[in-house]
């Protein structure tokens, strides 16, 4: 009876979380991108990656903002040609979204380059973000799990001290 | 008896009972020198091999300690400067989504005026 009461909150206290994280991994982009930056931080991962985070500068507002995070997945894919894409790749991310997702920003240029951002609230409080840019030739796509401070996160600047090395591997990805 | 016959008979002269040369000759032949048996050895030898026994595992727990720290330590930066990479994507496009609302609130203010 005690086990069954455990599991059923350890499954409640993990279901908010599992529902604002999203699939971001859509078949065949992969194959076409000429440059790809894939992050899949979990939990665990950001609690290490916090303890790396040193207490100056913007490593410090990462830190601050990475502690509170149960989850950072970046998926960003460049291509060497406009249109070498499938666009309804982003309507595949959207139909992921439930009714409790809000559109908060959608912008739209005639030059196509499209950006969405989606969150999820508990009260006041931002507990979930999808941010959507789709350019003719790029697609970027960032969900941040837990709660996150927009004004916060728009004021992180900068390279922050990114190795150039890890910057170009990553691109390479 | 006096005192001068009792030490002339004490002191006088007597052959060795038959064979006893040969006695003494077999006897150092067969003498060895004194060793130590392999059970006397034991507890030294023994002694030794748990020594080295115990800084071999010495060695071996801290170099897996060791190398444990330092896969640790490479993942961990390796998740910070992922961290810091997501963050800086995700804030860059946070911002320039904030700079086009702008942007375009100030045409309709500009244009309404």
């Amino acid at each position: 009876m005690k086990k069954s009461l455990l599991l059923l909150v350890i499954a409640a206290l993990a279901l908010p979380a599992a529902a604002q994280q999203i699939n971001l991994d859509l078949p065949g982009l992969r194959d076409k991108a000429s440059e790809e930056v894939t992050v899949t931080l979990d939990a665990s991962m950001l609690r290490l990656a916090a303890r790396f985070l040193s207490d100056a500068g913007d490593e410090r507002n990462v830190r601050d903002i990475v502690q509170k995070l149960q989850g950072i997945y970046v998926r960003s894919y460049e291509f060497d040609h406009e249109g070498e894409y499938d666009r309804s790749a982003v309507d595949r991310l959207r139909s992921q979204l439930g009714a409790d997702w809000k559109k908060i920003v959608d912008i739209r240029s005639k030059l196509g380059e499209n950006s969405e951002i989606y969150t999820q609230s508990h009260g006041d409080q931002i507990t979930g973000l999808v941010i959507i840019t789709a350019e003719p030739k790029e697609l970027t796509i960032v969900n941040l799990v837990g709660p996150i401070d927009l004004d916060r996160l728009a004021d992180l600047q900068g390279q922050f001290g990114i190795p150039k090395s890890h910057m170009a591997r990553a691109g390479k990805q | 008896m006096d005192i001068e016959e009792q030490l002339r008979s004490a002191l006088k002269r007597e052959q060795p009972p038959a064979g006893f040369t040969q006695r003494v000759i077999d006897a150092t032949r067969g003498e060895q020198a004194p060793r130590l048996s392999r059970q006397a050895w034991a507890p030294v030898v023994h002694s030794h091999w748990r020594a080295a026994a115990a800084v071999l595992m010495l060695t071996v727990l801290a170099g897996a300690w060791s190398a444990r720290q330092i896969a640790e330590r490479r993942e961990g930066e390796r998740a910070r400067d992922e961290v810091v990479l997501a963050l800086h994507i995700a804030g860059a496009k946070v911002r320039y989504a904030q700079t086009q609302v702008h942007e375009i609130g100030s045409k309709h203010v500009k244009e309404s005026r």
